[in-house]
């Protein structure tokens, strides 16, 4: 569909991501997002009723179609499953953070786009959902792959074993990682500063 | 916390929740017994662990049910509700627009059902209304059996649109000719009823566009009706009556959609045959009739304009599986398939073979001129077939066939629209549209990219300096005239004009290869560079040569000259000749006005305007807005003119005077062309902050401008600015796949970086901005390598990681520097000052600063000014210089209400009032926080509207006002929780209940702190526990109940120790050797002062409390003259103060110390001093405490009346629940 163009890009993309080459990964980061949406909005339109959408289903079949555009036997899963993940935290994060902008008044024009993230419950009100984004970023800094377990947990939907699978670990320590991020996560959100007597001051 | 220490904590916490529940703690307190941090930080997490339930338990996608998800619940109007004079009885359904309820009329006695589609969330209500109240007339005109009526429509009390339609019983017609099993012609003449009725809709000019089964019902008598009807062109963004500048995507089921719809041509009465063609084949045959390759929209899309229908009698072959919209899947056979029609395959395939194959095919041709040119001659030719008579397709298909080949390669090109949809924007289908009065070739196909021209400034070959300002007005006007007609791009003259600086701008002329770097870093297919030169006066005979190098390396040379009086003519004259040589058509008169339009009317006016630009691209910003100011006297109401002026304003901070001179080139742009008046337009909307409406504009202009990068990258900013960074991504995608080099332009990294900073993906931002670095750096751009480097520096300082940050800063700065950027300068020294600040190197921060100051000073930057010393003033107070603070913060705030900065103006506003807090000035903080209040109110910031009222609210309780300080903490209360503070939530509500407190309200103080411990408790936050704890402690003890007093006091110790904050530590051990002091517990009292005194160090506030507490145990114990010196120590370290409760604690203890020493008098007149100021305040529980003090001197002087006046007192106490003192006064009456 996307025309002559953009195929080759992709695959190019997808080669440089392969060869380990700056910032493939982050150029692919808008196709997987494409792709997921394309496909989950699909489903959605598919399954419309109480079916439920799953992420694990949604990423696979991703996957599938991005190896299937390109055509090669590119092997690194675990990393486009990161990517994916990732993409999963941002549709929710964004869909979140423009209807908090809607509640405010700016910013409230059409929001056609966001259908598929309309369609779609999340366990978490949209402020503890953006509270929980900000508490990744800092976990990020704390344990990178700890953080990256919640993703996949979390935002890709994936299992213990899944997850255990594709970060290579065991599952004891996949496990382990969960609950003291879950922890570590609940109180972060619970603890939002606020200070009263200043400003941050502009930079 | 640093990672290795998080290590730590989770290898403790990791093994501790291995263990048993009950077994977790003492676990815990073995493994770090002798790491009180750790063991503290184990059972916080522990108790969030506890608390947790099954936090993110549940993947964040797993659940998909429309009813439960958050938006809906936003939108869906109860059953129950009122919707004007209507009240909704149950959801009948949903769709893309929002949902359908049955509801009945509630104000008339006979019943009327209607039924209700709201509108959901997102929809422009407004204009919607606004559109059906202009349609109604003709929608009333529908009067037709098979047609559902709209009866009213209207916006709810929330502010969604609805319509009130006739209410249908039915089911859709597929699903009713199935339960049925109607076979070929019974489906045919139902059909046939609901063609007459889009026919009779068609005779009042009203189209449908949207038929499809679902929106076609059939009633249990087996009338179909026909719903929706109007209401698909009411919601079409496009339709005529809508702004031309509104978003040109819409949402769109392509299931349904016709060809043209897709392509986003003119749908017409042809789209509805398409559709009624469409519904007939899928209820004849059971099938669609295309095979996309998937069920992606932009599949079906391809599908829908590429693929040939399949013949109904061939593909009733096909075994495929179908979803309903109930989701269940069934497997469509050729079998299934003709049990409900006609019996057999066979039967069905004979049936239609032949007469209705061609029938169908003709009603769902590509082209709408191919179709059957009305719904009555579709129906007609169904009649035909019905009778047995020839029908009018079949003479048609033949011929249709053989053309077919042509055709097919013009849909080809017309697939390549659909671009967007691969971008990945929307899942829906999206159709990019033309703008209303675009050429009508551009809607059949996207056009064939513009060649593209820059225009080199042109060389002033008379050397005369005075002269100088025709080398950017030549090329600036010659852009413009080349511009006009939209043939060409032409790269806008100011990125001309830094690729030029970037490349160095000789003096002299550049050398070819030079100039064919320039041509390929700004990918122009044409590089226009010319020369002047200007006769003697008066005459000045203006001669110009012009050459163009093109990509195909053949060079056009022109040469013209004229007086400069008339230089217009010269350069429309030169335009023409180039336009000629370069085989582009000669503009329209209609051009030539917009041409024309664009230009200053005068020579002089023109000088003046290109000084002004030439002053702008040099960054003098001063001399620019000067000579801007000038043109326009001399040229007043023109649009570029005004748009200069807008930019100039706009450097300097002034973002009112950016806006006026924005508003007066919008209002001057009306004779320039489209292009130029939309380019207008997004500056207005930019310079208002209207983000919003800029993204609109921009939107049109990179939908039809595909080719410019520019409006590509303003679309992008736009969204990022109006928090749609998630769009704005989109939007550098599409920049990305540009051909390059304008691919490859480094802005678009640039612009990336920006987004993901919004979107607080850092990591992302640096790989951006190091991109950006990259392409910057490789194209020689330096400045946007400073830039790029600011974002690298941000993105590092983002992560916390300071000494990268530094370096990107000092490098950016250094750019800056070099390139003559002052402001760009002053940014650079402005972030070095944070990230210093925050190492804690306070004096090369506060250097930083102020040549930060110095630079923003020198270009009269304003907002930079006002940005620097806000900064430093926090600094400052920060660093305990606070009149310094005080008067740095108050020069920013001139800048801010200079430049009109609301938002800003109110943060200084606070900002001096916390410096006048720390000054002990209470009335002139109140003041400032009143003014932040006003404004924050005004223009609806709610976090400054609470951090004002907060602030306002302790200044006030500090002050005494406890009755000024209970009424704005409660209105800050409700605030905190809208802004989702619950921290801010709990702290308000402690400091409420010790207002409540000491206005003897002991039952809301209660009440109060219950509610703050509760709220702490669930957060969790466990100094706001351990607070309303003490405070639970406070009001014990003036309840009388020592024992709890002691319990509540305890546990907040134990909590503070756990916490190890040294301050409420103390504070909680004074509190309990009051306690003991009245519970005669001397001994112990003593050694509790001892510890707070260890811990109060440093601390003069808490060391004059704990003298305070000396002063009292010292007169228990008699120890007069240890009273008295420890009265003069507190006095000393209280000072002058303006705060009431340290100056109100000390005049009682001065009293107490007074009257031990038998100056009766004394202690009396001091007494009843505070008593009276007491008693106006209304503060009855510390006014017992001193009218307790006054009859202790009365009764141990005997004084007449002394014991009558205590047994009052006692009274008084009981009153207000004050149960120590009541206890006192009752013993010192003796009863």
């Amino acid at each position: 569909m996307s025309g002559p163009p953009e195929d080759r890009e992709l695959t190019h993309l997808l080669k440089a991501w392969q060869h380990g080459e700056d910032g493939a990964a982050t150029a692919l980061v808008p196709r997987v997002y494409a792709e997921l949406r394309t496909i989950a909005a699909a489903r959605l339109r598919r399954e419309r009723g109480d079916h439920t959408l799953q992420p694990t289903a949604l990423v696979h079949e991703a996957w599938l179609r991005l190896m299937r555009q390109q055509g090669a036997d590119w092997q690194n899963r675990a990393q486009f499953f990161a990517i994916a993940a990732q993409m999963m935290r941002r549709i929710l994060v964004d869909h979140a953070r423009r209807r908090q902008a809607a509640k405010r008044g700016d910013g409230a024009r059409a929001v056609d786009v966001h259908e598929l993230a309309d369609s779609l419950a999340s366990p978490l009100p949209d402020d503890r959902l953006l509270a929980l984004n900000d508490a990744l970023d800092r976990l990020v800094v704390l344990d990178a792959r700890q953080a990256r377990v919640v993703e996949l947990r979390f935002f890709a939907g994936l299992s213990v074993e899944e997850t255990a699978d594709l970060l290579d670990l065991s599952s004891t320590t996949v496990k382990r990682e969960w609950a003291t991020a879950r922890a570590w996560l609940f109180r972060e959100i619970q603890l939002d500063p606020g200070r009263v007597d200043a400003d941050p001051g502009a930079a | 916390m640093a990672t290795d220490a998080w290590q730590r904590v989770k290898a403790v916490l990791g093994d501790a929740l291995d263990r048993a529940p009950h077994e977790r703690v003492a676990y815990v307190d073995q493994v770090c017994a002798d790491d009180a941090a750790l063991r503290a930080e184990v059972h916080s997490l522990l108790a969030a662990h506890a608390a947790a339930d099954d936090f993110i338990e549940t993947p964040a996608f797993a659940g998909l049910a429309p009813a439960s998800a958050p938006e809906s619940r936003d939108t869906d109007p109860n059953p129950g509700r009122a919707i004007g004079p209507y009240v909704l009885e149950r959801l009948i359904g949903r769709g893309g627009m929002g949902a359908v309820y049955l509801a009945r009329r509630a104000d008339r006695e006979f019943d009327q059902r209607v039924a209700i589609k709201m509108i959901r969330r997102g929809m422009d209500s407004d204009l919607l209304v606004r559109r059906f109240r202009h349609e109604r007339q003709i929608l009333a005109t529908l009067d037709h059996p098979h047609i559902a009526r709209l009866f009213d429509g209207g916006t709810s009390d929330d502010g969604l649109p609805y319509f009130v339609m006739e209410y249908v019983e039915g089911v859709a017609i597929d699903r009713y000719a199935d339960d049925r099993r109607l076979d070929t012609a019974g489906r045919l003449r139902l059909c046939l009823r609901v063609i007459d009725a889009v026919q009779h809709a068609h005779d009042r000019h009203v189209v449908h566009r949207d038929i499809k089964p679902s929106n076609v019902l059939v009633t249990a008598d087996g009338q179909p009706k026909l719903l929706d009807f109007g209401i698909a062109k009411l919601l079409d963004r496009d339709a005529p009556g809508s702004s031309t500048l509104t978003a040109m995507y819409r949402p769109m089921t392509p299931d349904y959609a016709s060809p043209e719809q897709i392509r986003g041509d003119q749908v017409s009465a042809a789209t509805d045959v398409y559709a009624l063609g469409l519904l007939l084949y899928e209820l004849l045959t059971g099938h669609r009739p295309y095979r996309p390759a998937s069920r992606a929209p932009a599949d079906i899309a391809k599908a829908i304009c590429d693929q040939d229908p399949e013949r109904p009698s061939a593909v009733i072959a096909r075994t495929e599986a179908v979803t309903d919209a109930d989701g269940t899947t069934t497997t469509v056979t050729a079998e299934t398939v003709s049990a409900t029609r006609d019996g057999t395959p066979e039967t069905l395939r004979r049936r239609l073979s032949g007469a209705l194959d061609d029938i169908l095919l003709k009603a769902l041709r590509k082209d709408p001129a191919d179709r059957y040119s009305t719904p009555q001659a579709f129906a007609d030719d169904i009649r035909r077939y019905l009778d047995d008579q020839p029908v009018a397709a079949r003479q048609g298909a033949l011929a249709y066939a053989t053309r077919r080949f042509v055709v097919r390669h013009r849909l080809a090109l017309a697939g390549s629209l659909l671009v967007v949809l691969s971008a990945g924007l929307t899942a829906i289908a999206v159709s990019r549209r033309p703008l209303a009065n675009a050429p009508a070739a551009a809607s059949a196909a996207k056009p064939a990219p513009r060649r593209s021209a820059a225009v080199l400034h042109f060389r002033n070959l008379s050397g005369r300096q005075e002269d100088a300002w025709l080398a950017v007005a030549l090329a600036e006007m010659l852009t413009t005239e080349l511009a006009g007609g939209g043939q060409i791009r032409v790269v806008p003259s100011a990125i001309v004009a830094r690729a030029e600086r970037d490349a160095g701008r000789p003096e002299g002329a550049l050398a070819p290869e030079a100039r064919e770097r320039l041509r390929l870093a700004m990918a122009a297919d044409h590089l226009v560079h010319g020369a002047f030169t200007v006769g003697a006066p008066p005459e000045r005979t203006l001669r110009l040569d012009v050459q163009v190098q093109s990509a195909g390396g053949d060079d056009v040379a022109v040469a013209q000259s004229g007086r400069e009086a008339d230089l217009f003519a010269l350069v429309a004259d030169t335009g023409q000749a180039l336009r000629r040589r370069l085989g582009l058509e000669e503009h329209s008169a209609e051009t030539e006005r917009g041409v024309r339009a664009a230009l200053p009317r005068t020579v002089e006016a023109t000088r003046h305007y290109a000084v002004g630009l030439e002053r702008l691209r040099e960054l003098d910003a001063v001399a620019a807005r000067d000579a801007f100011a000038r043109a326009a006297e001399l040229d007043p109401g023109n649009a570029m003119i005004e748009t200069g002026l807008a930019a100039a304003w706009t450097a300097l901070g002034y973002d009112r005077r950016a806006a006026e001179a924005a508003q007066a080139a919008f209002d001057a742009s009306a004779g320039l062309s489209r292009e130029e008046r939309l380019n207008v337009e997004g500056r207005l909307h930019e310079a208002q902050k209207a983000w919003p409406k800029a993204v609109d504009v921009y939107r049109t202009l990179w939908g039809f401008f595909a080719d410019n990068v520019e409006y590509g990258l303003r679309l992008a900013g736009a969204l990022t600015s109006s928090g749609r960074a998630k769009e704005a991504v989109v939007t550098i995608a599409e920049l990305r796949a540009l051909p390059a080099p304008q691919g490859e332009d480094p802005r678009i990294e640039l612009a990336e970086a920006a987004a993901a900073g919004a979107l607080g993906d850092f990591p992302q931002q640096q790989a951006a901005a190091m991109r950006a670095v990259a392409r910057a750096s490789s194209l020689g751009a330096s400045l946007l390598l400073a830039r790029a480097r600011m974002a690298e520096g941000q993105a590092h300082y983002s992560q916390g990681q300071h000494a990268d940050a530094v370096r990107a800063f000092e490098d950016a700065r250094d750019r800056f520097t070099a390139a003559g950027d002052r402001a760009g300068e002053a940014g650079a020294l402005n972030s070095l000052g944070s990230v210093t600040d925050d190492k804690g190197d306070t004096r090369l921060a506060e250097r930083y600063y102020q040549a930060s100051l110095a630079a923003s000073e020198a270009i009269g930057d304003r907002r930079a000014m006002s940005a620097a010393l806000n900064n430093l003033g926090i600094l400052l107070k920060d660093a305990g210089r606070l009149a310094e603070a005080r008067q740095v913060h108050e020069r920013a705030l001139a800048l801010r209400r200079e430049i009109g900065d609301r938002n800003w103006t109110a943060v200084s506003l606070s900002n001096i009032g916390v410096v006048l807090f720390e000054q002990d000035r209470l009335p002139e903080a109140a003041d400032y926080y009143r003014q932040s209040l006003a404004i924050a109110q005004e223009i609806s910031d709610k976090r400054s509207e609470v951090r004002a009222l907060h602030n306002l609210a302790i200044v006030q309780r500090e002050s005494g006002d406890m009755r000024s300080a209970r009424a704005t903490y409660e209105a800050a209360i409700p605030g905190r929780a809208a802004v989702n503070d619950r921290r801010g939530g709990v702290i308000a509500r402690v400091e409420l209940g010790m207002a409540l407190l000491a206005l003897g309200d002991l039952d809301g103080a209660r009440r109060v702190q219950e509610e703050a411990r509760t709220m702490a408790r669930a957060i969790p936050m466990a100094e706001g526990e351990s607070q309303a704890e003490y405070q639970f402690g406070e009001i014990a003890l003036v309840a009388g109940d020592l024992a709890g007093s002691r319990a509540r006091h305890e546990a907040a110790l134990a909590m503070r120790r756990a916490q190890q904050q040294k301050r409420t530590t103390a504070e909680s051990l004074l509190a309990l050797a009051i306690v003991a002091i009245e519970d005669g517990r001397h001994a112990e009292a003593g050694a509790l002062v001892t510890e707070a005194m260890s811990l109060a160090k440093e601390q003069p506030a808490l060391l004059a409390q704990a003298e305070l507490v000396q002063v009292r145990l010292r007169l228990a114990a008699g120890d007069v003259p240890g009273a008295a010196s420890a009265v003069t120590r507190a006095r000393s370290l209280v000072g002058p103060t303006g705060r009431a409760s340290p100056r109100w604690a000390l005049a009682l203890a001065e009293a107490r110390v007074a009257a031990g020493r038998g100056q009766a008098a004394e202690a009396r007149r001091r007494l009843e001093a505070l008593r009276a100021e007491l008693d106006r305040l209304g503060l009855p529980v510390l006014s017992l405490e001193v009218r307790l003090v006054l009859a202790d001197v009365a009764v141990a002087a005997g004084a007449p009346g002394a014991t009558a006046d205590a047994r009052r007192l006692a009274a008084d106490a009981k009153a207000v629940g004050a149960g120590l003192v009541q206890r006192r006064a009752e013993a010192l009456a003796g009863t």
